[in-house]
This record gives C-alpha cells, structure tokens and sequence, in this order.
C-alpha cells in the first residue's frame, strides 16, 4: 500500500467521521431551544410564530432538515441566517479566512519554538537555563490564555507601553495581514499558550530519544554535539510529539475562540458566540463542522507527518 | 458595572424580557404602551431644571414655539472651540453578527448607534424630557383632541438620496411601523390603525387614533419613529436600499464587523454634519473596546465598565463621559404573597437599605441615589417626597410590629444582569443590621427570566428610562406586561387614577395625578429602587461636541446622528 | 592489575589503575583494573552483567554515562590520553582512534537514518581521506571488508529493513571505518543466533588481523570468546580477578570464578551438565570486604574476608588474585538425567503435534510439523531466528492461532486460540516466556503473579497464597518474594518467578520459549539446572524452544531440529549432538562456539552470501513478540 493510498484512505475516514459528527451536530443543535421563540419572543402571536417556522423550513420533517441541511453543505450552501437572513457563507465570510489564518500563523510561529525550547531544554538538561525555561512554561501553561491577553494587552498596548494595538480591526475585505503590527499580540498569545505544552511534551520526547543507544552511539562515533541533537536526535523525537502538536492545533481553534474576544478580532469565534446566544442554528452549525473539519484535517496530516518521519512506517506503506 | 444588557446570553425563556430592554428604553416605550381615553400633552414644563446648551427647547406640544430655528443649535453650543469639518470617528461599541440596520427599529445599542446616524425622529426630548423639535423632522405638532392630531413637518426635508420626503413616505412610514408583520411598534399598532392618516398637504398630516392616549407624543419622540422612503425595507446586504433623511449615509454594513457612514451632503440642517465619514465598530465586549480606547483604536466608546472608569480617567488623551439617566435596578416584594402581603415588612426592607453604600459598592458610585420612585427623568416627577434613609431601628419596629422579627428569606436574581448580584450581596449585608437574614440567590439567566419570572415573592429586575406613565403601564398594573411586584392591590383605585391621567391632555392636572400615584407607590409600593444608574462613555481628548447631560442614550444622544461631532486639530 | 609487558612489541591500547565511581555517593563501580592490548591482539573481558565490564570499555573512549565520573586512572592510546582530552579532542579521537561496537545494534542505529547516511557521516565527522569522493569509496570499501554489498540500494535501507546479523556488520562497518588503532566490541553478538554470531566472530577477528587494530572484547559468555581471543581477563565486581593468555585461562584456570564461569559453558560434547553458581555478584557499594567472591566461595577462608588477594603471577603472563588459586572448589554436580526414553511410545504422548503448519497474515513459516514430546520427556526444539521453533511452541501455547493440522494434549484435540481452550486445558499447558522484564505485570507482586493462574481456576485465596510460597520455594527463591515486585528482582530471579508462575497449577505440559537467552551464562546454567531437576521431580512434559545447542544436553532427552519452517532431524540429544544426519545440524553444530576445542578459522563464504542476500524481510515475522 503506497502512501497515496494511505492518505485516501484516511480522508475517506475523515469524510465518514464528518457525517458522524454532522448528525450529532445537528441532533445536538436541535436542543439549543427553539430558534422561533427566540426571535419572536415569548409573547409572540400564534399565527406569526407559524408564519416564521414556514419561512425557516422548520414544519419539514426532523429527517428532510437534516438531508437538506448536509446537501447544502456538500454543495456549499449552509443555509441561511435566522436573526438577519442573510446565507451563513455570508455572514462569516472573510471570518473564516481570518480565523485560519491566525490559527496557522500561530502553529507555523509557535511549533518551531516549541520544538527549539523543548530540543534545547533537553540536550542542557539540569542547567540553568533549563530549569529557567521549565519554570516559566510552567507559568505560562497555569496561565489562562484570557488573562495571557490582558497581561499583553496592558504591557505593551495600554498601560505600559503602546507599542501594538489592544485590537484587530480587520476591515471587511481586507486580508487580515494588512495591519501585521496588529496580529503581533493574538499570535503571542495562542504561541504562550501552545510553547509550554508543546515544548514540554517535546522535551521529555527529546530526552528519551537522547538517552538511547543510538545516540550514545552518535557520540562514540566522534560526530559533533550538534549533529547529533539535531540530525539524530530530532528527526525521532519529533515523530511522538506529532500527535502533541496536532491537539494543540486543534486546541488553538478553541483558543481562537477567546482570543478573539479578547483582541475583538473578526473571526468565526465571536461569531459562534452571538450564533448559540440567539439560537442561531445555520450558524452554529456551521462552525461546528467548520471545527470538526480542522480537527479532522489536522489529524490527517498528522498521522501522515508521523509517517514521513518514522522510516519503520513509511517503508511499510512502500 | 457594565451597563451593556449582556444581550449575548440571551436564552429562550429569558429572550422577551431582554430583548425588551436591550434597546434601552426609547424603543420599546410602546411596546409597553397599551392606555386609552383622553387626550394630553405628555409633557409639562413642571421640573427639571433646564441645564445650559441646548436652547429652543419649548414645553409641550400645544405650546410649540421651537421650530426649524433650533437646528442650529448643536455645535455652536459645545464648549472648547470652534467646530471644524472634516475626519473620520471610530466609534467603538459591543455588538454582533446578529447587529442589524433599520431604519425604524433597533435590539441592540450598536443598531442604535447606525439608526441615529441614517434617520431623523419625528420629535426629540429635550434635556428636561420635554418635547423638543430641535433635531427632528416634525415642525409642529397639534393635539386637536386626546385622539387627533396634525403634525407638520419641517420644509424642503430630503432623503440621502434627493429625493424630497412626500406625505406618501411619511404615511408609508406610520403604516410600516405599525405593520403586524413586522412588529416594529406593537404599542403604536394598538392607536393607530394602517388608515388612520389623511394627507392634508405635502408636509401635514393628519392621525386619527383608535382611542385616546396622550402618551402616543411619546410615541412619536421615540428616536425609532423615523421617515423612511415609500418601498424602504430592511438591510439585507444591499446599502443602496439604507436611504433616510440622517445626517450620514450607509456606505457599507457587516454585521458584527462595522459599519461605515459617510457625509449626506444633503442633509436638511445647514453646515450639518462636521464630520466626513462615522465607522462603528463592533467589539466583541466591553474589556477589549475599553482596551480600544486606551491604545487609540476607536475615537470614542460606548459604555465604559465602572471599574475601568478611573484608569481611563487618569489618561490625559481621554476623556469619560458620564450622563445622568433614568434607569435603574431594583429589588422587587410581591405585595400578595407573605410576608411582604402586610406593608409594615415592605417599608421595613425599604428602611434597611442603605442606598448610599449601594451606589458605591454596586455602581462604584457612578449613579444616583433613588427614593423607591420610578421616572425620575419625567418633567412630572415628584420632587417634595422626602428621601427615604436608612432606619435600621425602625424598620425592626415595623418587624416587630408585623411579628416578622429574625425574618429569614430568599432573595433571588439572574447572573447574567451586571450589578444584580452585587446588589443582592450588599443588601443581605444590610439586612444583618436589622436581624433579617437575606439569602441571596443568583440563579442562571435563563432559569431566572423563564417561568418562575414574576411570581417569585422576592427578586430582583432592571428598567431603562420611561416616562412615568408608560413604566407604570410595563410594570406596575395588574396587566402590565411585567407585573413584577403583583401591584396595585386590589383595593387600591390606582388602576383608575392611571386610567384618568392618561386621558388629561393638561400638564399640570397630570402631573398632580401622577403626583398622587407616585406617592402612592412611596408608601405602599412593592418596589424597593436604591439607585438610577449613569451612562458611562468614553472619547478621546480631541473629539468635540459631545456634552454630559441626563440623556436617553449613550454618547449624548450619539451625539445627535452624530451631526454634531467634530475633531478639535 | 599490570601484565608483565615486556612481551608486546608495542602497545595500542594501555588501561592502567583505572577507577570509576557514582558520582553522588563515591562509590567505586570499578577498580584497580590495568590491561594492556597490543596492535591485532584481541582481549577478552568476561564478567557477569553489573561487573562493570561495559563501564570499563566505555571509559576507553574516554565516556562515562550519566551519573558515572572516572575517578583515577589512565587510558592510553598510543601515546594519548583519552581521559585527558578537551571536548573537541575527545571527538576528534572517537571514531578515528578508538570506536565502539554496540551490544544491540538493533538499538544502537538510528532508526531515522539510512544506513548509507549514518556510515558516511562518520567518515565526514573525521574527514577520512580528505575529500568526499574518498569518503565514499572508504564507504564501498568498508562495507566490502564487513562482507556487506555496498550497492546505492543497500545503503538506502533503514536498519530496521535489515537483519540483525547485518546491522550488526554495519555497526563493524561504521567501526571501522575510519581505521581506528583501538575497537571496542560490546558484546556485539548477544541476541544473534549462532551461526549469524560465528560470522560475525570471524568478521571481527579477520580485520583484527589484517589491519592490526587491538580489541577489547566484552562478553559474559566464555565460550563466545573462546575461539577469538588471545587473552581473557576476568572481571567480578568491578576488578580483575584472573588475567592471561585463552589457552592458559581455558585450560588451567585458577581463579575459582573463572572454574565456576566455564563449568556454566554447555559444552558440545562429554557428558558433561552445565552449572550454574548460587548467589548474585555484589552490587556497587555493597562490595564486602577483602575478595569479593568470597560470599559465593566454596574454598573462601578468613583471610578471603579480610583483604582482598595481591596479584599472583602463577606462569607466563597469567596472573590472578585470588588466596587460594589452586584449591578444589565445589562445584556443584548432579546425577546425570537419564535420558528416560519414555516418550518413544507415541500413544503415551503427553503433547502430539501432527502435520501443523503456521503462518503470518497468509505467509506460511511452519510446514507439516510432526511431533511429540512423551509423559516425563522433554524434547528441545532447535533453530535459528527464522526457523519457525517459536512459532510452534506458540501455537501450541495458543498464543498463535494462524495453524493448521492438529495438536492433541493427551487425547484431546487443542483448539487453536487460548482464549477459546477450557480453563482446564489452558491450566495443563504452561507457558515460559524469553523475556522475564516484559512478561510479569509490573504493578502486579511476585505473590499475585505468581498465584493468578490458581485464582483463575478457582482456588481460594489461602490456599493459593500457600502453593504460591510452596512453588517460590521450589525455584530456588523464598516465601517472602510474594510481597515484591518485579523492577526489584534481578533477570535470573524474574524468569524463576515466572517459572514457578508456570507450575503452580501443576501442569502436565511445560513449553519454555528461549527462556534462557536474555540471561548471563552463570544464570543460564541455574535455570537449566532448575527446569531439569523440576522436571525430573514433578514428572513434567516439556518442550523447550532455544537456539543454543549445548544448552540442550543438559536437559533434553530428545532433540528437534528446525530449519526454514520444517522439523530437518529428530532424535536423542546424544544423537542430534553427537552424529547429526543432516547437512543444516551439521552447520549448526559446527558454528557453535566451544570453549575446549580449538577451531580453525574459517569464513563460510556461501553461508556469508546468504546471511546478505535473504535477509531483507520487508515484512518482518514476529520471532516472539510477548
């Protein structure tokens, strides 16, 4: 079996897994409450609230719902906003786009430091820089990413000095790196917030690995120090962090979430927030299969990562 | 304390009741509006006392003197320089995707903020909650009779896009808000029918009520009764169709994101507005537009935390803007229900209080202290009563007396109300004093607001600003929409003196008869009210033309469709 | 302790008065150890595991693992100092003065390397040859000279495509390289089976030879040595205690360790049994004083206790420390099992294996399979890795249940998975796994691993506690290991445990899967001599799975004889040993390492070509995964 038709068949196992996820979404978004009453009111006269279902399709069958709601979804089309009518698509957007695109600059900002903090706290294990760095993460991971934000905030955008700005205003159709100064904090906040498990996982990985044979080998062979943390050392410590580092993407869709309260910034998870608050379920459903979908290929390309680097899996794959 | 109504957490149950006061007051005043009979201006010169500034400010309708002169009163009257034109404010305010424009209907401040800016109200209150047609589209309004008027609009009114507003708008106007479909007015609905217009001129029309009501003047002062062109509808994702007669024109809208509005250079008031261009932007709550405002990304904020207030204070680049207002929060005793069915215990809670200390550890001192009456805005409201203090050895008398001595009880109140919470601690606090145990009961939003809302013996609840007569309507009738309080008592006639105020077209006779009423509720009233709480915005230094006076909405007014901002160089 | 040297022409590798300690408490680990080697001299050090033997070999490359500081002594290479070295220096020195051949070249490749990669960089790391082209002809040449194909296509291979014997040529390749003056061999054929580990031998010994390079060969098993060698030096408890040419040591030994170290070595022929000694060899720090052999001593005296012996030099460079050098110790001695012949009658089988053939996802490794081990007997069943020995006693077992054909306990028919035997069945077969570390549960104590095959049939708590104490104290261990666990037991207790966990519930039928291999010599030949005395008292049916061949003759009555999946001979172990009939016996035989006998060297060429060509096993059979 080549790679190829590994990853076939894992995407095959992420679309099944979607469907899974898309009916407990939509079972789960049913119990939300009742979208009706919560535009209407309480108080609402009888023949509007039919009115209202009429128009939101609510009076079809629980099952043509959920049918019509997933070919929507395969076709692009998740429906339509209950609180303004506007398409979901709509009304996330660039959203999405600015929630991805923070999410994959803070992986591609924190990832390579979590790996160098962890990599390099192992090889100078028990030094002080060590013991240092153990210490602030430990630190930094008790500190929630909430108050992580307000700390920066007031460090470096209000109080103290104001050197970035406290908020991310990303104009509607602009891309969101236009203001790169503005970006600086929310992606220092999900990179505190990701470094100090990542890099921890990556160190306790990295001290296995550098208590090995083979290490212990590399060095007896008379190879310089840095060669064998980096290109003996690394390569198999990475494979077991792999998995670390994908909950952690996954996580930072969660993360995105608060950040982006904090920062005010436009994306899908203040969004998500006023969609559950006023039972706005295209919306909410929407996200969640928005989320699962990250999740989804996140593990994806992890379990490939892992393949790529453990030689024993992918010569198996060959 | 954060005035925003925390509108996020809405939950099923609890959706009407927030909704309801999500907008503030203003909006929603006929919404609670159901009275009948006779005819009279709702507002009398009696009360407050006129603060400096705005001027042209007439009494009522009847008396109306004001006329299209007073449009120029705005900037010229705004301390610190000359007004330049010109810029771009970044107003800053918590909203969501679920923000929305029309023209003549808002849920959430950020929809106020756009509302104001893209229409003009029919009529305005003044500083002293009287009548005023400075700011508005109507010229002069005639009460022929409690169930007849004719108001005339102001000359040469335009729409953004040129075209003059007709009698065919202004009646298109009347029947969209009254539409069932829509909802927009259920207040006014019960007045007006959709034929109760007749065109006498271009600019002059004729409303011919359903029944008499005084209180339909207030209706039309609501900053929600607006014009609209013939065909108007709602912001569907098309600007193009946002057209009114507002000092700004909508240039683009995504929902929970911003708005921006530009310059109508046709606007009817001359010289009007100063600035080029208003974005409003979204936030996505009141920490991080605070955060805002302290590291200059917006140019002026809507409601400040109280507990931020001093911070930003000690910044030299800003400034807070606090404006008195009528709403409160209050401590509500079911006056059917033991033990608060003898008023002895009723006046002896009232006696405990100690509103000082409340307004400190609940507002962190930014309100007002309140006497247990409602409508404190309102011209009519009483000022002789004396003010109820603190009598811990009375109010044990009273116990005593009612055989309620080492009373225990719950009080109860939702989570997601800043401020109830708080003040159901201190009170529990309170109540030591007098061997009354309180235990205070915090209860999730959406259980607190949902069936049990109304029916509990003892709880909390909070109101936005009304007219006297329009609260009493919402909460204080046996049919009120929210009868919080079970009252008036079934041998009490306040029923019929309501009935009869609502009919006196004569300021003074109704201000004695809401004199009655008011004092009625002092005495034997299921309400206990510690506080009315402030409007608490901020701007930066250099953003002129907002001034601090008791106001119905945030940003004084926001700063009128904010016609009357400008940046000082 | 020096050697006479005057002897050696020149000196490649000089060790003298070395002493290593634990660095938090002191504690020597080793000492007072001198040794000289002299360029294409192989010295063998032998010493049980804990000696210090590897912490010896480690320090000639100037490394001390963690936790671990050289506290005295030196270590010359030629004329530098490897203890002596600043960091670069010490780097430049491994590899191109002195390299290491790992134990476990399994573990010692980097499994995320190909082996081209890992070959070429050390000869990059000392820029051997100056150029790039050089560095890969020595690469070519190298794997030519470790008879390894040299080909792009091997090279790209990850040690895992290849086999252990081949990984361990790479590790030789990589030792040498870069023409290192010292090589360090770790026992670098453990784990191997015995033909691969003669190639292996011959392979190192070869370019010994050729291109003068001195080797200090570490190994707890003297037999392995015993052919490569040109001097041994004995190790126990971290000093030396006998020291001399092979022949001397093989012949006379005078140390009483050293006697009790070869009568462990199965031997090949005779009519010898192995022996194991009771005892553990003190740990660091808890050394007693004088001679520390002298708690296990049969001829330890006073004296013994009290200091520890002064070198004496009893002949031409042998020398020894030891009081009583010459004095007889007992070593322990049985009555030779009498092959009881018992299992010749088929219809008296305890275990009747018939045409059983076995396969791995569709893979066939075992074909047509007939035998049968008789009440009383036990039948050793011997192989190479490969040869399917273990998949059959696994079946049997029921530990695999990809077979076919039949296996009768007794009379009844075996189902083919464990889980789907009675209880009852599964009570009557016994299972003893290789490896004691990863087959008794961690969190489980001695007692309640020992006492759970009872418990599962239904025995009461008492009385399985009190068979359990019965059963510890038949292997040899006592009552009071029920309360431990097992990180606190060393190998040889582990796999007694695990023995006694095998016979609690009084088994008709006892397979030992390679029980012995994971073990020192010393070990080994106690637990031998345990099963066979067990077996022999409790009357049990045994099949007992190894590839080492003199192991056998201790306790075997017949012998099987695997060999690419098929039974090749079977018959008496006197027989198989003695007058093996078939071409592959007769290979295995004659690459078994043997102390007393002197066997020519010789490198089986085609056996070679076949260890590179077949071994690339893109799907990897499970020897044993337990």
């Amino acid at each position: 079996m080549g790679i190829a038709k590994f990853v076939l068949k894992r995407v095959l196992l992420g679309v099944l897994t979607l469907v899974v996820v898309s009916i407990v979404v939509f079972a789960l978004t049913q119990a939300l409450g009742d979208p009706v009453e919560a535009i209407l009111g309480r108080e609402a006269q009888p023949a509007s609230v039919a009115a209202m279902r009429e128009e939101l399709g609510l009076n079809r069958a629980v099952i043509t719902q959920y049918s019509d709601w997933l070919s929507g979804l395969v076709t692009g089309d998740p429906g339509i906003s209950y609180t303004n009518g506007v398409p979901v698509l709509e009304v996330l957007g660039d959203r999405i786009w600015n929630s991805l695109f923070l999410m994959l600059v803070s992986a591609l900002v924190s990832i390579p430091i979590s790996i160098a903090i962890g990599t390099l706290t192992a090889a100078r294990r028990d030094t002080a820089f060590d013991s240092t760095s153990s210490a602030t993460s430990l630190v930094l991971a008790s500190m929630p990413e909430f108050v992580t934000g307000l700390l920066l905030i007031v460090l470096l955008a209000t109080n103290v000095w104001q050197v970035f700005p406290a908020v991310v205003r990303i104009r509607p159709g602009e891309a969101p790196w236009v203001d790169v100064g503005a970006l600086v904090l929310p992606v220092l906040t999900l990179t505190l917030g990701v470094v100090p498990y990542v890099s921890r996982v990556m160190r306790a990985s990295m001290i296995e690995v550098l208590e090995s044979d083979y290490i212990e080998m590399a060095r007896l062979k008379g190879l310089p120090e840095r060669t064998v943390v980096w290109r003996h050392a690394l390569p198999n410590a990475i494979g077991p962090t792999l998995q670390v580092i994908a909950i952690n993407i996954a996580y930072l869709a969660g993360g995105v979430i608060v950040v982006e309260n904090i920062f005010n910034y436009p994306g899908i998870g203040l969004a998500l927030r006023d969609a559950v608050t006023d039972v706005n379920v295209p919306v909410v459903q929407f996200i969640a299969m928005l989320i699962a979908a990250i999740y989804v290929v996140v593990n994806l390309l992890a379990d490939v990562g892992t393949i790529l680097v453990t030689p024993r899996l992918r010569t198996r794959l060959q | 304390m954060d005035n925003d109504r925390r509108r996020e957490l809405w939950l099923p149950h609890a959706m009407s009741r927030r909704r309801l006061l999500a907008g503030t007051g203003a909006a929603v005043l006929f919404a609670a509006c159901g009275g009948d009979d006779d005819s009279a201006s709702p507002s009398t010169q009696g009360g407050g006392q006129p603060t400096g500034g705005s001027t042209g400010t007439a009494g009522g309708p009847a008396t109306t003197s004001g006329g299209p002169a007073t449009t120029s009163g705005g900037p010229a009257t705004t301390s610190g320089g000359t007004p330049t034109s010109g810029g771009t404010l970044r107003v800053g305010l918590v909203g969501s995707t679920n923000d929305l424009i029309d023209g003549q209907y808002i849920v959430a401040k950020a929809d106020q903020a756009r509302l104001v800016s893209g229409w003009d109200p029919v009529v305005n209150y003044d500083t002293d909650f009287n009548i005023s047609y400075e700011h508005s589209l109507a010229e002069e309004i005639e009460t022929v009779a409690a169930d007849n008027y004719v108001i005339r609009f102001k000359e040469g009114l335009e729409f953004h896009n040129g075209k003059p507003v007709t009698a065919d708008d202004i009646i298109y106007s009347f029947r969209r808000r009254i539409d069932p479909k829509l909802n927009l007015a259920p207040g006014l609905a019960e007045l007006l029918g959709p034929d109760g217009m007749t065109a006498i001129d271009d600019r002059t029309i004729e409303f011919q009520l359903l029944k008499p009501a005084v209180t339909f003047i207030n209706g039309l002062a609501e900053y929600t009764t607006t014009i609209v062109p013939v065909d108007y509808a709602r912001f569907d994702g098309d600007v193009s169709n946002q057209i009114g007669t507002g000092p700004f024109m909508l240039e683009s809208f995504t929902p929970g994101t911003e708005s921006v509005h530009v310059k109508n250079p046709n606007y009817w008031g001359s010289g009007l507005p100063l600035l080029d261009e208003v974005q409003i932007i979204d936030f996505a709550d009141a920490q991080a537009l605070t955060n805002a405002l302290a590291s200059g990304e917006v140019d002026a904020a809507v409601d400040i935390p109280f507990a931020q207030v001093s911070t930003l204070e000690s910044d030299s680049n800003l400034r807070i803007l606090e404006s008195q207002a009528g709403n409160w929060l209050v401590i509500t005793m079911a006056i059917d229900q033991a033990p608060f069915d003898d008023v002895r215990v009723r006046q002896a809670m009232r006696l405990i209080a100690n509103r000082e200390e409340m307004v400190e550890r609940v507002l962190a001192g930014h309100g007002r202290v309140a006497n247990d009456m409602y409508g404190v805005l309102d011209p009519c409201y009483p000022k002789d009563i004396p003010q109820r203090e603190q009598d811990i050895e009375q109010a044990m008398a009273l116990l005593a007396d009612a055989g309620q001595e080492g009373l225990t009880i719950d009080l109860f109140a939702p989570d997601d109300t800043a401020g109830l919470a708080e003040l159901i601690a201190v009170f529990a606090d309170q109540a030591q004093a007098a061997g009354v145990t309180v235990k205070a009961q915090v209860l999730d939003g959406g259980t607190y607001w949902g069936d049990e809302y109304t029916k509990r013996t003892f709880a909390t609840s909070f109101w936005s600003t009304r007219p006297y007569l329009i609260q009493v309507a919402a909460g204080s009738l046996k049919n009120a929409t929210y009868p919080e309080t079970h009252w008036p008592s079934p041998d009490s006639d306040f029923a019929e003196t309501y009935d009869q105020a609502i009919a006196e077209t004569d300021d003074s006779a109704r201000c004695e008869i809401i004199a009655e009423m008011q004092q009625e509720e002092y005495d034997n009233g299921g309400n206990l009210i510690p506080f009315f709480y402030n409007l608490v915005d901020g701007h930066a230094a250099n953003v002129k033309g907002f001034e601090a006076r008791p106001n119905l909405l945030n940003l004084d007014h926001y700063g009128r469709g904010w016609k009357n901002i400008w940046f000082e160089d | 302790m020096t050697t006479t040297s005057d002897v050696t022409t020149s000196t490649a590798l000089a060790i003298d008065d070395l002493r290593i300690v634990v660095s938090r408490t002191g504690e020597d680990i080793v000492d007072e150890v001198s040794l000289t080697i002299a360029p294409g001299e192989v010295l063998g050090l032998v010493g049980e595991s804990g000696s210090g033997k590897t912490t010896v070999g480690l320090a000639v490359l100037g490394h001390a693992r963690k936790g671990v500081t050289v506290a005295s002594g030196r270590v010359e290479i030629g004329d530098v100092p490897m203890l002596e070295l600043g960091p670069t220096q010490l780097r430049l020195a491994r590899g191109q003065l002195v390299s290491y051949v790992p134990q476990d070249p399994g573990t010692a490749l980097n499994p995320a390397m190909r082996i081209g990669t890992q070959l070429l960089e050390v000869l990059e790391a000392h820029d051997f040859g100056g150029s790039d082209g050089a560095h890969r002809r020595r690469v070519t040449e190298v794997m030519a000279e470790v008879l390894l194909p040299g080909t792009p296509q091997f090279l790209r291979r990850y040690p895992h495509q290849l086999s252990g014997g081949q990984q361990q040529r790479v590790g030789l390749a990589m030792a040498f390289a870069c023409r290192p003056s010292v090589i360090v061999l770790d026992e670098p054929t453990t784990g191997l089976d015995v033909s691969t580990q003669a190639h292996v031998l011959q392979t190192v010994r070869q370019l010994c030879r050729e291109h003068g390079v001195a080797a200090l060969y570490i190994t707890h098993d003297l037999a392995v040595v015993a052919t490569l060698v040109d001097r041994v030096a004995v190790l126990y408890a971290g000093r030396i205690v006998e020291h001399g040419p092979a022949a001397t040591m093989f012949d006379a030994p005078a140390h009483p360790y050293t006697r009790h170290l070869i009568a462990a070595v199965p031997a090949m022929s005779g009519e010898r049994t192995i022996t194991g000694l009771p005892g553990r060899a003190p740990s660091p720090g808890h050394r007693p004083a004088g001679c520390a052999f002298a708690p296990r001593c049969s001829a330890a005296t006073e004296e013994c206790r009290a200091s520890f012996p002064p070198i004496d030099v009893l002949a031409d460079r042998h020398a020894v420390r030891c009081y009583h050098p010459t004095a007889a110790i007992q070593v322990r001695d049985h009555a030779e099992a009498a092959p009881s012949g018992v299992g010749d009658v088929p219809g008296d089988a305890a275990l009747t294996l018939r045409r059983v053939s076995a396969s791995y996802s569709g893979h066939t490794v075992v074909r047509d399979v007939d035998l049968h081990v008789g009440r009383g007997e036990c039948v050793a069943l011997v192989g190479e890795s490969g040869s399917g020995k273990t998949t059959v006693s696994r079946s049997v077992g029921g530990l695999h249940h990809e077979w076919a054909g039949e296996i009768h306990l007794g009379a009844t028919a075996l189902a083919r998975a464990a889980r789907d035997r009675p209880v009852e069945q599964r009570l009557r077969i016994q299972y003893v796994f290789q490896n004691p570390y990863s087959s008794l549960n961690p969190r489980r104590s001695i007692g309640e691993s020992v006492g759970r095959p009872l418990i599962v049939g239904g025995t009461s708590a008492s009385d399985a506690r009190r068979a359990v104490a019965d059963m510890l104290e038949r292997v040899s261990l006592t009552a009071d290991y029920a309360d431990r666990y097992p990180d606190q037991l060393s190998g040889g207790e582990r796999q007694r445990v695990a023995i006694a966990r095998a016979l609690v519930s009084k088994p008709e039928v006892l397979v030992c899967d390679e029980v012995t291999s994971a073990l020192d010599v010393l070990v080994q030949a106690a637990i031998v001599e345990l099963l066979a005395e067990l077996q022999r008292e409790l009357g049990l049916s045994m099949l007992f799975v190894t590839h080492n061949l003199p192991l056998v003759r201790s306790i075997a009555d017949r012998t099987a004889v695997m060999a690419d999946g098929r039974l090749v001979e079977v018959g008496t172990t006197e027989q198989v040993l003695s007058q093996p009939e078939h071409e592959y016996t007769k290979r295995l035989l004659a690459d078994t390492p043997r102390i007393n006998e002197t066997r020519p060297v010789e490198v089986v060429e085609e056996r070679l070509a076949d260890d590179v060509a077949l071994h690339a096993p893109a799907v990897a059979v499970p020897e044993l995964d337990v």
